[in-house]
């Protein structure tokens, strides 16, 4: 349960904060006068100032919103939503639809409204798809983080390698190849993901926010050419959560349900599709999709191909499911 | 301070009303302080606590009048989240009454409700 900052704990954050602010505040004014009269290293001393009294101001803001409680800060955050006088509307609208007895034919999303938009649930990504409704995005998209370390650490080891080589230095070099052979790893492994990523197979189902209670209607298509001697694709619903251990962020993950819906081996040649529609049970007493900034229900596909003489991947596309809402 | 918190309902449906009374008693020769009350979600287990504030009311504070003092609420909740209780991760509806001391541990009362569809 969230608490507050103690009396003791309030007090030693602001003791500690003051030494900051002081020292920051008398670095800054020595910078500004040296800088009024003329002289430019005055302006390094202010930056200096500024750094240390902005970090000393800060910790007793911090401080200071730490004797508020965790509600009046979240219902602060969420603006006039959680106000005293005020109704949550966190909640959408009721939509007549499912009052009226046509909800057996109402969607998820017709359910629900702008509700969607509001709820604690994962975002995810959405095209147009071509055989059924929607087109599943992958759950993690970008590699540019992975791509973008791999270059920066071949960039800083590999001249430093070839240098010291240059000049002779073999007990140098010897030293440097273990960075380049981390480097090569680095850039073998996103290149094979990069280079998978393009025979990734293509992902729609019918209802997007599927419903808990229903049937989901799943398309999978695997374009060509490729070799696949093991294509499978599960239905998965996951729990992930981040937690903190000291500075540490660690994640854990527990999947509730992992279905196998196909298992299959073909050919796909030059320009051409391979495709199966499936049919996914989605239980009524299924967990509904949840997100927050540290805890996920996440319901996916996830597709794994063996390609001969290409790179495998093992990808997983994220949707949301929901329950029914009472009629 | 004794607080009790009343709910008319345990198992509410999603979109559907909280309500109930909170009964706030003061001791004798205690200090005024703050008492806050929310209608809020809480996740639990193995990830760090997340929250959603849905409503927010500060029930009695430093000008507030001494006695016993029954505080009753309404409050419409959303459609989601639902209550969850899975492996790693549960998420459970509250109504919490906080009582600020100025020295010491803050006085909290949760009381728990369901939000969950065939309620």
């Amino acid at each position: 349960m969230a608490g507050r900052s103690g009396p003791f704990s309030v007090l030693f954050n602001l003791v500690f904060a003051i030494p900051f602010v002081a020292i920051g505040g008398m670095t800054l004014r020595a910078g500004l006068e040296k800088v009024v009269a003329g002289n430019g290293s005055g302006f390094l001393l202010m930056l200096f100032g500024g750094v240390f009294a902005g970090a000393g101001v800060r910790q007793v803001i911090q401080t200071l919103r730490g004797t508020r409680s965790a509600e009046s800060v979240a219902a602060r955050k969420q603006g006039p939503k959680a106000g005293a006088d005020e109704m949550p509307v966190v909640a959408a609208r009721r939509p007549a639809d499912y009052r009226t007895g046509a909800g057996g034919n109402v969607s998820a999303r017709e359910a629900y409204g702008a509700a969607l938009d509001d709820a604690p649930l994962p975002k995810i990504e959405l095209r147009q798809g071509r055989v059924l409704d929607h087109a599943l995005g992958l759950e993690r998209k970008s590699l540019n983080g992975e791509l973008v370390f791999a270059l920066l650490w071949n960039a800083l080891v590999l001249p430093v390698f070839f240098v010291s080589l240059g000049h002779g230095n073999g007990s140098a070099g010897f030293f440097m190849l273990i960075f380049v052979a981390v480097g090569a790893f680095l850039g073998f492994r996103v290149v094979k993901r990069l280079l998978a990523r393009q025979k990734l197979a293509r992902v729609e189902i019918d209802a997007e926010p599927a419903l808990l209670g229903s049937s989901l209607r799943i398309h999978v298509e695997q374009g060509g050419p490729a070799r696949v001697s093991a294509f499978r694709v599960n239905l998965v619903c996951r729990e992930e959560v981040k937690y903190t251990v000291g500075t540490n962020t660690r994640t854990e993950t527990h999947d509730v349900i992992d279905e196998l819906l196909l298992e299959d081996a073909f050919e796909v040649g030059l320009r051409d599709r391979w495709s199966r529609e499936l049919s996914a049970e989605l239980g009524p007493g299924a967990p509904p999709s949840f997100a927050s900034s540290n805890n996920t229900v996440a319901w996916l596909i996830r597709v794994r191909a063996e390609i001969e003489g290409w790179p495998d991947y093992d990808e997983t596309f994220a949707f949301r499911a929901l329950p029914r809402p009472p009629t | 301070m004794s607080i009790e918190i009343r709910l008319d309902r345990v198992r509410v449906e999603p979109g559907g009303t909280i309500s109930g009374r909170v009964a706030l008693t003061p001791l004798a020769d205690e200090a005024r302080l703050k008492v806050e009350m929310s209608v809020l979600w809480e996740t639990e287990g193995k990830g760090d606590t997340d929250m959603g504030v849905v409503a927010y009311e500060v029930l009695a504070d430093d000008d507030a009048e001494r006695g016993s003092a029954e505080h009753p609420f309404e409050q419409q909740l959303p459609l989601l989240p639902l209550s969850y209780d899975g492996t790693l991760i549960k998420v459970r509806w509250l109504v919490r009454v906080r009582r600020i001391r100025r020295f010491g541990n803050d006085l909290v009362v949760d009381e728990e409700f369901y939000l969950d569809v065939g309620a």
